[in-house]
């Protein structure tokens, strides 16, 4: 049964005309996630799915529609352009889709304070290491200004999930909500295969990029 | 009788200069002498009964018996100097006195013990007791009376009945409230513990405290809306006979019969939130990942991660667009005549060339070959510190003149204007070191 205000289309124009495409389309060309929450523009992705397959197709482009409920703009060519996520993005939005497998944050409607990921980010990875990946310098060590620099880092990093859609941010409690999307930080290992199998998959699907050495200030 | 502003509240509160300090002790003490009291025929009880039940605390907290004695005086002193306890005799101090607990100390005691829920059926109960009351208020108003009689079968019962009995339901929300966070923790500590196997478990948990939040809801709305319209009537009565105090006593009942509604409004939508959470929870954690697998994986990947590869999600990112102008973001524009200076002469005026400068550009030079890029914002916000406004303004357009000839600059994708001390705002520009 059709949604009332649900809305079908016949035709890639009819899908262009729609008021809600120049900013669903700005926002995945920029790299943002659109998830169910949004749930308008995400009905019209989900509606004009076949023909904006066809319309990016022409870009070089896969729209991708993750099982959680989102979408996604994959750039494949060099026509539009593709970037990847700097290191701490990336250890910060695993980070992050760790916290939200762990029902102790259900009663805060998901909130996840800031305070909680450095402190995860620290467990996890050790203070050491997680100085050498977020703090790189090339002298002698500073503890304070090391903290210092983890801690924009982070801060950093969460601005730039946010902008990409991962997650929304609280200012006032300090903490951040993360979206259905930052399940893509899971990708690798979703099921019981060695990690570098899945991870080749992800490469030739166009949503993974390796290195054997730390970009992280990439972006 | 004149409400106090909060500001008032606060003022008068801080002249008392009351602080309170309950241990873990003096807690358990005090919910001891609370039980003793409502369980004895006695509205009272002396020196001696309650070292009796101190002795009690002290064997729980397993502290020595040989300074029990000792505990059980300071402890009954602790409670009186914070008013939790009051002496009710006025013997001196020549022999044991009498004791009781004050208010605060009865409603904290109070709070330990189990807290008493709101059921439909407590609820329906006190309403049928406001409604009954409410009635008999009306006709007292619509009699009309001398002031004994305004006083006696208008305001008196509605301060103390009516507002006393909603008191009772508002008491039993709080009741609810403690009653629901510790559902809300259940829930929680089940699905850590039990995970796949609790899923249901936590639904029957969710379902049952939904089902009676929706039965009070429905509830509290038709009776509030019944009640506000009594109310409105009794009003209308005691402003035509111009009883100031009773128009008084019916705002005061109104507020508090808002608050309750304004409590069911909030606890079914909190509710019906978190019931959604958490059945998003199970649907696109749980479900996925019944045995707990997927958590255990990723903890381990994000340990090793970049040991030995990092791996990075890709993203679209098209170039922003020309960014056009419109009227409104030109900023006004003042001429200002001076001298025209060669270039060079204001960083001379400044007072800021030489090594400084020079340092401060070969360690951005250095940072832009070991990192790969670097930002204008955090340079001249490490800057501030040592230089003056002037001097950073003048920094700023001497730095992004060199960062652009060092390396090349990233599309803005953020337009804002950043604050930079007093008096100057840039934008965020990027510089990636070019390739070789």
């Amino acid at each position: 049964m059709q949604r009332e205000n649900e809305k079908t289309y016949n035709s890639l124009d009819q899908v262009v005309l729609d008021p809600l495409f120049p900013g669903v389309d700005h926002r995945l060309r920029t790299g943002s996630h659109i998830d169910m929450d949004d749930i308008r523009s995400y009905e019209f992705l989900l509606q004009a799915e076949p023909f904006l397959q066809l319309f990016y197709e022409g870009y070089d482009c896969r729209l991708a529609n993750g099982q959680e409920g989102y979408f996604y703009l994959l750039s494949e060519g060099d026509l539009l352009g593709h970037r990847r996520l700097s290191g701490a993005e990336m250890l910060v939005g695993q980070v992050l889709a760790l916290l939200r497998m762990d029902p102790a944050y259900l009663k805060k409607a998901g909130q996840i304070p800031i305070e909680q990921i450095l402190s995860h980010l620290e467990m996890l990875l050790g203070r050491q290491r997680l100085a050498e990946v977020l703090a790189p310098r090339t002298r002698g060590r500073d503890a304070e200004m090391d903290n210092r620099k983890i801690r924009e880092a982070v801060e950093k990093a969460i601005n730039g999930l946010a902008r990409l859609g991962f997650l929304t941010i609280d200012r006032a409690s300090e903490s951040v909500i993360a979206a259905r999307s930052i399940a893509r930080f899971t990708e690798p290992v979703r099921d019981a295969r060695e990690m570098s199998a899945a991870l080749e998959e992800l490469i030739k699907l166009g949503e993974v990029e390796l290195d054997d050495e730390e970009q992280q200030n990439e972006n | 009788m004149k409400r106090l502003s909060v500001a008032d509240s606060i003022a008068k509160t801080w002249s008392l200069d009351f602080t309170l300090q309950l241990d873990r002790e003096d807690a358990a003490f005090l919910a001891g002498i609370h039980t003793w009291l409502a369980i004895n025929p006695d509205p009272t009880l002396d020196e001696e009964q309650l070292r009796n039940i101190y002795r009690i605390v002290g064997e729980v907290a397993h502290n020595d018996p040989a300074s029990s004695a000792q505990r059980a005086t300071s402890a009954i002193a602790r409670l009186r100097e914070q008013r939790l306890m009051v002496r009710t005799d006025t013997a001196g101090v020549i022999r044991g006195g009498e004791y009781s607990l004050s208010l605060m100390g009865n409603a904290i005691a109070e709070w330990f013990g189990e807290q008493e829920g709101l059921t439909r059926k407590s609820l329906e109960i006190i309403m049928t007791q406001i409604r009954a009351g409410l009635g008999q208020i009306h006709l007292a108003a619509e009699a009309g009376g001398d002031d004994a009689h305004w006083e006696s079968r208008v305001s008196g019962p509605l301060k103390l009945t009516v507002a006393q009995l909603i008191e009772g339901i508002e008491r039993r929300q709080q009741g609810m409230d403690v009653q629901q966070e510790q559902i809300r923790e259940r829930i929680e500590a089940t699905l850590e513990e039990n995970w796949f196997e609790a899923v249901m478990s936590c639904e029957n948990l969710l379902v049952t405290t939904s089902e009676a939040l929706e039965e009070l809801h429905k509830v509290l709305m038709h009776e509030i809306e019944g009640m506000t319209s009594l109310l409105s009537e009794i009003e209308d009565l005691c402003e035509k006979a111009s009883r100031t105090e009773s128009v008084e006593a019916i705002e005061h009942v109104r507020r508090q019969i808002e608050r309750i509604g304004a409590w069911g409004e909030n606890r079914f939508a909190t509710w019906s939130e978190y019931y959604q959470n958490v059945h998003e929870f199970i649907r696109s954690v749980i479900s996925v990942d019944p045995d707990r697998a997927v958590r255990t994986r990723l903890r381990d990947a994000i340990k090793a991660y970049g040991r030995p590869l990092f791996w990075f999600l890709k993203v679209a990112d098209q170039g922003p667009y020309v960014h056009l102008r419109t009227d409104t973001d030109i900023r006004p524009s003042q001429t200002v005549e001076r001298e025209v200076k060669p270039a060079g002469d204001e960083i001379e005026d400044a007072g800021i060339t030489g090594l400084p400068l020079e340092q401060t550009m070969e360690e951005i030079a250095r940072k832009l070959q070991s990192c790969g890029q670097v930002e204008l914002l955090e340079i001249l916000s490490g800057l501030l510190p040592h230089h003056n406004h002037h001097e950073v303004y003048i920094l700023a357009g001497e730095l992004a003149e060199f960062l652009i000839r060092q390396g090349a600059p990233l599309p803005l994708h953020d337009q804002s204007w950043h604050r930079l001390g007093k008096g100057i705002e840039i934008q965020e520009l990027t510089v990636r070191q070019r390739k070789s």
